[in-house]
């Protein structure tokens, strides 16, 4: 599993695991992407765009709730959705990365929202980092 | 941290109960509860009531957190959430508000019987999904300017009509008018503006829509009298508010909230309910920008009745007469407001999430024929089922910072209606029954199927039982318009 949707009754909870921290947003972007638009990624033959996004935080829980409101806004600007992804520079604190989008006409879904309610990164029983996240739909 | 049971719950009045201050020891006021004894033991089942014991910690607040009957858990905030809070220090939390910022209904009366349309409800849905644009991402006939979008987050409603989208009479009509003055849009981030450039005009997704009804029934006549409301009468309800720009003034602002309660030393139990004093720079900020997404909804809806009334008229031409605004409330969002607390008037800010303002007789902001009555409160029902306009009371003022519920609250999750639902067969059960729906998408219409809510004929019992409104008519749906 990489991530998989778990029931709430107002809003889409997700829960996402990665064996590192870096693979952890990576797993959350997918998980995001595929709400807004499913499969979409999955058939993307090539990028129409290329943003460069900076975000810090305080924590590795904020920072990737930061992270994902940051390419929500820009996937909603920009009307492109970001299938790709290089980091270039990467720690618990502050991320810098290249997204690659892909222009789409609509969503299935619309994320009004990405909540710190139950986000809490943290290491799991078989040692990959995992968090559940809220998203207000 | 122990989830409340009814043992947890002591019964103040009918419909009225309360888990007292005692239940944790961090809570600053007891937790109340609006709610039929039936509807009680089904919110308990959710962690709405653990949601609202968390309000109940909030720097500063007063009296009571509260929930109506149609709560259900949210994030931080449970939906259907109400909280006052001392001004000028108390805590602003824009997760007592939501991500949509000023979501709200607004209801337009017609000249026209539901036996005068009743051969023209297909064409009339088919126009209005054409001329109202739905569904996500999709952006709307105005593209705004830098300048203008300042102008729009600045005066609201007014602006629509300074450009023609709307008559100053109407404006009267519009809950504050359609413009709180506190707004400041240089407390907007360009990010959020970014995404408000050519929303002006959609519904966006999820459950808003545009629908045509009929009045089924009257309960008040004195009231619906005023009102402008009559048997078998169609009116057109809408459901939005600020779309992405709203949502990006949230997430901008709970971020920076997020980081600033530690200068505050604010602790709380869960970091969406994150909040700073409402007179410290980021308090006030968040304030001016919330104003400001406020004012962007009310002009939202405005442009929408202007396309709907396009709609109107492309398919009744001159036979079709005028839709008037019988009523525009917010039911996401913070106002300053004075109440009686302890016997004393106080200034407080009354955070409504998923509630609905219901002031009663005598509120001066209202139109003048509406002051003997009180305020129009607009209580949309799920897709198949029926809405209520319903009028408040000064009971509210005693018991619920005169605020009502917002419609019939969710019952199940999305996922859950999409594997229940059969939608093609949903949609053409509605049919049958005479309910036209055009949405974006099946999944969209299974998500909003009348399974996934609760019954809004006892929500709306509740609040009329318990005296914070009184129900005056009851509409039924004839074409729902949804993304």
């Amino acid at each position: 599993m990489i991530y998989e949707y778990v029931p709430h009754t107002a809003d889409l909870a997700l829960k996402v695991e990665g064996y590192t921290l870096k693979e952890l947003f990576v797993n959350s972007l997918k998980g995001m992407n595929n709400i807004l638009k499913s499969g979409f990624c999955d058939e993307v033959k090539r990028f129409d765009s290329q943003m460069t996004i900076e975000v810090s935080s305080e924590s590795k829980t904020e920072l990737l709730i930061n992270f994902l409101s940051d390419v929500l806004a820009l996937t909603n600007i920009q009307k492109s959705i970001f299938c790709g992804i290089y980091f270039s520079y990467f720690s618990e604190t502050r991320v810098v990365a290249q997204l690659f989008g892909t222009w789409f006409c609509c969503f299935d879904e619309d994320i009004k929202g990405i909540t710190y309610h139950e986000a809490h990164v943290s290491r799991n029983k078989n040692g990959k980092f995992e968090t559940c996240i809220i998203f207000d739909v | 941290m122990h989830k409340v049971t009814k043992e947890h719950i002591n019964k103040l009045a009918d419909y009225f109960w309360e888990i007292p201050k005692s239940f944790r020891e961090d809570m600053r006021v007891p937790a109340q509860i609006l709610a039929s004894e039936k509807i009680l033991d089904d919110i308990i089942e959710d962690r709405s009531l653990n949601q609202l014991v968390n309000v109940a910690t909030l720097p500063g607040i007063r009296k009571a957190a509260l929930v109506m009957p149609d709560v259900h858990e949210g994030y931080g905030f449970p939906i259907g959430g109400v909280a006052a809070t001392m001004h000028p220090d108390g805590a602003i939390s824009p997760g007592g508000i939501g991500y949509d910022i000023n979501c709200g209904v607004r209801l337009l009366t017609s000249q026209l019987t539901k036996d005068d349309i009743k051969d023209q409800l297909e064409a009339l849905s088919k126009e209005l999904y054409a001329q109202v644009p739905s569904g996500m991402g999709k952006g709307g006939q105005i593209r705004l300017s830098s300048e203008q979008i300042d102008e729009v987050l600045r005066t609201g409603a007014e602006w629509c009509v300074e450009h023609g989208y709307a008559s100053q009479e109407e404006l009267k009509y519009i809950e504050s008018h359609g413009k709180l003055k506190w707004a400041d849009p240089s407390c907007v981030s360009q990010m959020a503006k970014n995404r408000g450039l050519d929303q002006l005009g959609t519904i966006g997704s999820g459950n808003h829509f545009v629908e045509v009804a009929s009045v089924d029934e009257i309960y008040d006549r004195e009231a619906a009298n005023a009102f402008g409301l009559c048997e078998n009468q169609v009116v057109v309800m809408v459901h939005t508010g600020s779309r992405g720009l709203g949502h990006q003034v949230a997430t901008d602002h709970i971020r920076v909230m997020v980081s600033a309660m530690r200068n505050y030393d604010i602790r709380l139990p869960d970091r969406e309910l994150a909040c700073v004093p409402f007179n410290s720079e980021e308090g006030k900020n968040y304030f001016k920008a919330m104003c400001s997404a406020a004012n962007f909804a009310w002009c939202n809806r405005q442009i929408i009745s202007w396309e709907i009334r396009n709609a109107w008229n492309t398919v009744f031409g001159e036979n079709g007469g005028q839709l008037d605004l019988m009523y525009d409330v917010a039911h996401n969002i913070a106002k300053v407001e004075k109440h009686v607390i302890d016997g004393k008037e106080e200034k407080v800010i009354v955070h409504r999430k998923g509630a609905t303002r219901s002031f009663g007789s005598g509120f001066d902001e209202l139109p003048d024929e509406y002051i003997p009555i009180g305020q129009p409160v607009i209580i949309p029902g799920s897709m198949g089922t029926c809405s209520y306009v319903l009028a408040g009371t000064i009971k509210s003022y005693d018991l619920t910072f005169g605020s009502c519920c917002h419609g019939a609250g969710r019952r199940l999750s999305r996922r859950a209606a999409k594997k229940q639902v059969n939608a093609p067969v949903l949609k053409e059960q509605l049919r049958e029954r005479g309910i036209y729906i055009e949405a974006g998408s099946f999944r969209g219409i299974a998500e909003e199927a009348p399974i996934a809510y609760k019954d809004v004929n006892s929500v709306v019992e509740t609040v009329n039982c318990s005296g914070v409104a009184k129900k005056v008519a009851k509409i039924k749906p004839l074409v729902v318009v949804k993304g």
